[in-house]
């Protein structure tokens, strides 16, 4: 029997458009991502089945369709160099939807083209989870909801808006149970199992190696490195440098990291106070870094410290991460090993050798490493040094061709030639690459730090005291350092090409803005992107619930998602409520006479019943001559009538 | 939820109040998953594993979404189904062979709408596997009657069978259903047959005048073709004009007063002989006779019209039946 219930199906015209329609809306967010002749291929079948159940027009034969099959596997392998991995694999699954579509004969055919469309819905979340995304998607899976309607139902006469309405009705009362399968569904930390290799694109961030040039590319990008949520207040912007990369190792030319050892534990530090904690979120850079202030104290089975207390992440960050740390702002590193005291003074054979004669010449004169350390900085403070992110070439020596001719740079250029000189004077130096400071977010609290803050600064070792941080770029440029790169950067490109400072009312309305938008975009990110095992734990400890235990999921989640169900159950099948309470009121009555066993019959009208009634219960027959006068005079006359009120009261003054 | 209900299938069926109407409870309908709704679940369990294995929160999302879609959808289904009320009502009676006729009422007091139920019949009274279906669109505060036909085939009463009403709307992953069952019940009357033309006793008192009976000779108009006419009688020419088919009518000396009795019908077996009477019934009808109809065990007196070829035919029809 069920069979017969579909057997009368067809791939109408009106079925067609709206499954060509869906498809279209789900792939369109791909189509900037595949080659142009997998959307033109997608557009010609759709069209050509349109066009079939339109006008007629001849369908290929099932060997065309086979030969066609073929073909674009062949495209895609000629254009993709494979067919399966993430890329490859949604353009075949975009062609094929096509393909699909053009054999939607029967009922069957057109459910799984549907399913299809909801299947790639999900591939587009591979390459964006921003709130856009999200957003549009959730216009598709209407969409598609209303083309499942038009597919299964044979209604006549809905236009497409009620359709989409209907379809809306459903996604929106399904959305409450989305939302407690999303907080309440157990998260398992990590994969299944492997990712495709291009399951992430490259990402931007800072590199592994230094040389002049590469902190300027990320000195104009707005891009967001990571975001930090204190625990208490902000500390001062001064006083922020996110830790990164340490380099010691120099050609002379470019620097390198060398080889880190990882501890499990957090080595000594020296004048540890008060620790800052603050919770980080980290935008996917490919690599094992994480961004801590100086001086990090944190290290567990996710983070590893290295010896020179850099942050590492013990798998790559490849996904927005969330990591909680502490750190010691007054701290200081007090290790250095042989190994370290060699490397951080060594200098490579014939370079840099006017460099190494001013340096020589400031250390006979000065009478201790403070006062060295203080000459050369003094050097960068009176000398006319200027801080440009678009320095000239450094053609010659670079160390010295910047501290003698061009004396134009940014940070790298300053800590490059700091370095050099600090070890030319005897003092062991390295170079930290990190971020500095960081913008304030003040609508969310937090700090959004961008690759535009991208920083280099030093280290140097002094006995008895550690290492201790030098910001050469300081010395140069006082601002930067005090208010962020904004101040001392024009902050857009755009606006430093028309000679546009970002000051006044729209500036700030734009700042506003921003922040605002940011905020929102943060919640986003950490609430729905973010969402994962840590905070899934911290939420449901917070009702004093353990994440960590299996049943305790097990039984929240089907405890509400129960309750929800009854509930649900009990809202949808109520009676839909009577738009009409004049017909209501009499409802009332009919149910009242009906208890006594007065059942009004169906072609009976209200005058007919109410004198059958009066014959055969006189004793009723007052009531129901009220009741039906009221009744008809309210619905059904012409010129003024009694109230509502009134018939309501007629109705309720009889009992049972 | 779906196995809640499997739980309920086994409890029966929906059977009507004699001659009342059955309200679709929430007890009497079922849901379950179509094949649809099993692939669709199927594909998000797909979904669900790519999201977990990507850490994908948006393709959990995703995934949840749609089955919560797909569970909202299945009260959405359900409640194209309950609370409908259902009456059937038997039509005219009918001649063996021919449609008998039911009238299905579909009662929907409810503000809202209640698209694309399948009411699904047996068509056959002797084959349950042959079916028929009949989409139905209510709106709201509607009563929508549905005819529904059944191929009668033996003289007695044919009752209409389980019905099942079903629905997959809106979306077609879960199909709800209610089946139903009603003592509503057509009188079939044997079909008109044999050969043998009726007996002729004429009364000694009507030699000429009164009105003229119909008989073989002359022609004299068309009426409704029962089945059991002879063919060569059949008027080819309206029915080529794709209007019902009719029987010519001849006058003659066919009498004006008849006896039709069970003992000189020629043929052996009962159910030959009721058709043989059954034809001769008609025709005396139609030639606007008096007649009398002698069954065993029954008598009906002489007489002539509607109401009586009615009692006559029903006598046949139920011949032999206990409850008659």
């Amino acid at each position: 029997m069920p069979d017969l219930e579909t057997r009368d199906w067809k791939p109408t015209r009106e079925r067609t458009l709206w499954l060509a329609a869906s498809l279209a809306l789900v792939l369109l967010p791909h189509a900037p991502r595949m080659p142009l002749w997998v959307s033109l291929g997608f557009v010609v079948l759709a069209l050509w089945r349109i066009e079939h159940v339109t006008r007629g027009v001849r369908l290929p034969s099932r060997w065309t369709r086979v030969f066609l099959s073929a073909a674009i596997m062949a495209g895609i392998l000629a254009s993709y160099g494979t067919l399966f991995g993430r890329d490859a694999g949604i353009a075949a699954l975009a062609v094929l939807s096509g393909m699909k579509l053009l054999e939607t004969d029967t009922l069957r055919d057109a459910y799984a083209t549907a399913f299809l469309g909801f299947f790639v819905i999900i591939t587009n979340f591979l390459y964006s989870q921003s709130i856009a995304t999200g957003l549009y998607m959730l216009l598709v899976v209407v969409v598609m909801t209303a083309t499942l309607i038009v597919i299964n139902s044979s209604q006549p006469g809905l236009g497409v808006r009620r359709r989409l309405r209907y379809a809306g009705t459903l996604i929106g009362q399904s959305l409450p149970f989305m939302l407690v399968l999303f907080v309440l569904f157990p998260r398992i930390p990590g994969p299944l199992w492997g990712l495709p290799k291009d399951a992430q694109s490259a990402t931007t961030g800072l590199s592994d190696k230094m040389s002049p040039g590469n902190i300027s590319q990320l000195g104009l990008s707005t891009a967001v490195a990571f975001r930090v949520e204190f625990d208490g207040p902000i500390p001062p912007v001064s006083r922020l440098y996110w830790r990164g990369p340490v380099f010691e190792d120099t050609d002379g030319r470019s620097w390198t990291a060398r080889e880190l050892q990882l501890n499990r534990r957090v080595p000594k530090l020296r004048g540890r106070n008060e620790p800052v904690y603050y919770t980080t979120t980290l935008e996917p850079h490919d690599r094992h870094w994480i961004f801590a202030l100086d001086v990090p104290g944190t290290a567990n089975n996710a983070i590893r410290i290295s010896n020179d207390y850099q942050l590492l992440a013990t798998k790559r960050v490849r996904q927005r991460a969330q990591f909680r740390l502490r750190s010691y702002l007054d701290a200081r590193i007090p290790v250095i090993t042989p190994e370290q005291r060699s490397a951080s003074l060594a200098l490579p054979n014939g370079f840099h050798p006017r460099a190494r004669a001013l340096a020589e010449e400031w250390r006979a004169n000065a009478a201790s490493v403070d006062g060295f350390v203080e000459r050369a900085l003094q050097h960068f403070r009176a000398e006319p040094f200027f801080y440009t992110l678009r320095p000239p070439r450094l053609i010659g020596d670079p160390v010295d061709e910047f501290l003698f001719q061009s004396r134009r740079g940014f940070c790298e250029y300053y800590a490059a030639a700091f370095t050099v000189l600090m070890r030319a004077g005897g003092v062991p130096a390295r170079i930290v690459t990190g971020y500095q400071g960081g913008e304030i977010n003040p609508l969310g609290d937090y700090l959004i730090v961008r690759q535009r803050d991208a920083h280099a600064w030093v280290e140097v070792w002094l006995e008895g005291r550690g290492w201790v941080r030098v910001d050469p770029t300081a010395a140069v440029s006082p601002q930067r350092i005090e208010l962020g790169m904004d101040a001392t950067l024009p902050a857009r490109i755009g606006s430093a090409a028309f000679g546009f400072e970002p000051r006044g009312p729209i500036a700030k309305l734009m700042r506003g803005l921003n922040h605002g938008w940011d905020t929102v975009n943060n919640s986003w990110n950490q609430w729905v992107p973010g969402y994962g095992h840590i905070r899934q734990k911290g939420l449901l400890g917070r009702f004093g619930l353990d994440a960590s235990d299996w049943r305790i999921f097990a039984l929240c989640l089907s405890l509400a998602l129960i309750s929800m169900a009854w509930g649900a159950g009990l809202w949808l099948l109520r009676r839909a409520p009577i738009s009409d309470p004049a017909l209501e009121a009499y409802r009332r009555y009919c149910a009242k006479l009906s208890r006594l066993g007065i059942e009004r019959r169906h072609a009976e009208g209200p005058s007919d019943f109410a004198e059958r009634v009066s014959r055969t219960r006189p004793e009723l027959a007052q009531y129901v001559r009220r009741v039906t006068e009221l009744y008809i005079g309210i619905r059904y006359a012409k010129g003024p009538h009694a109230p509502l009120r009134d018939l309501r009261r007629a109705v309720g003054a009889f009992r049972p | 939820m779906a196995s809640l209900n499997v739980a309920r299938i086994a409890r029966g069926i929906a059977v009507a109040k004699p001659g009342g109407s059955t309200v679709l409870t929430h007890r009497r309908v079922y849901v379950l998953p179509t094949r649809h709704g099993w692939t669709f679940f199927a594909v998000l369990l797909a979904m669900l594993v790519g999201a977990v294995n990507y850490n994908n929160n948006l393709g959990y999302l995703l995934a949840f979404l749609l089955g919560s879609l797909g569970f909202v959808s299945m009260f959405h289904t359900y409640r194209n189904l309950a609370g409908l009320s259902l009456r059937l009502r038997p039509g005219a009676p009918a001649f063996a062979g021919n449609l008998a006729h039911f009238v299905l009422y579909l009662d929907n007091r409810e503000q809202r709408e209640r698209p694309d139920l399948c009411v699904s019949f047996r068509r056959h009274a002797d084959d349950e596997r042959r079916t028929a279906m009949v989409r139905v669109h209510v709106v709201r505060d509607e009563l929508r009657e549905v005819k529904l036909a059944v191929q009668a085939t033996r003289r007695g009463r044919v009752r209409m069978g389980r019905i099942t009403i079903a629905t997959r709307y809106p979306i077609g992953l879960f199909r709800a259903w209610s089946c139903f069952e009603s003592d509503a019940e057509v009188l079939v009357y044997p079909s008109s047959g044999g050969d043998r033309e009726i007996p002729t006793h004429v009364p000694e008192q009507s030699t000429t005048g009164g009105p003229r009976a119909r008989g073989a000779d002359d022609f004299a108009g068309l009426r409704n073709y029962v089945l059991g006419d002879s063919s060569r009688r059949v008027h080819w020419k309206s029915a080529a004009r794709e209007q019902d088919m009719m029987v010519k009518q001849f006058t003659g000396a066919t009498p004006h007063e008849a006896c039709l009795r069970w003992a000189e019908t020629p043929q052996p077996e009962t159910e030959a002989r009721l058709s043989q009477l059954c034809r001769w019934v008609l025709e005396a009808d139609a030639a606007g006779a008096r007649f009398s109809l002698e069954l065993p065990g029954q008598t009906i007196e002489s007489g002539r019209g509607h109401q009586h070829v009615r009692r006559c035919l029903r006598a046949l029809a139920l011949h032999g039946d206990a409850g008659a």
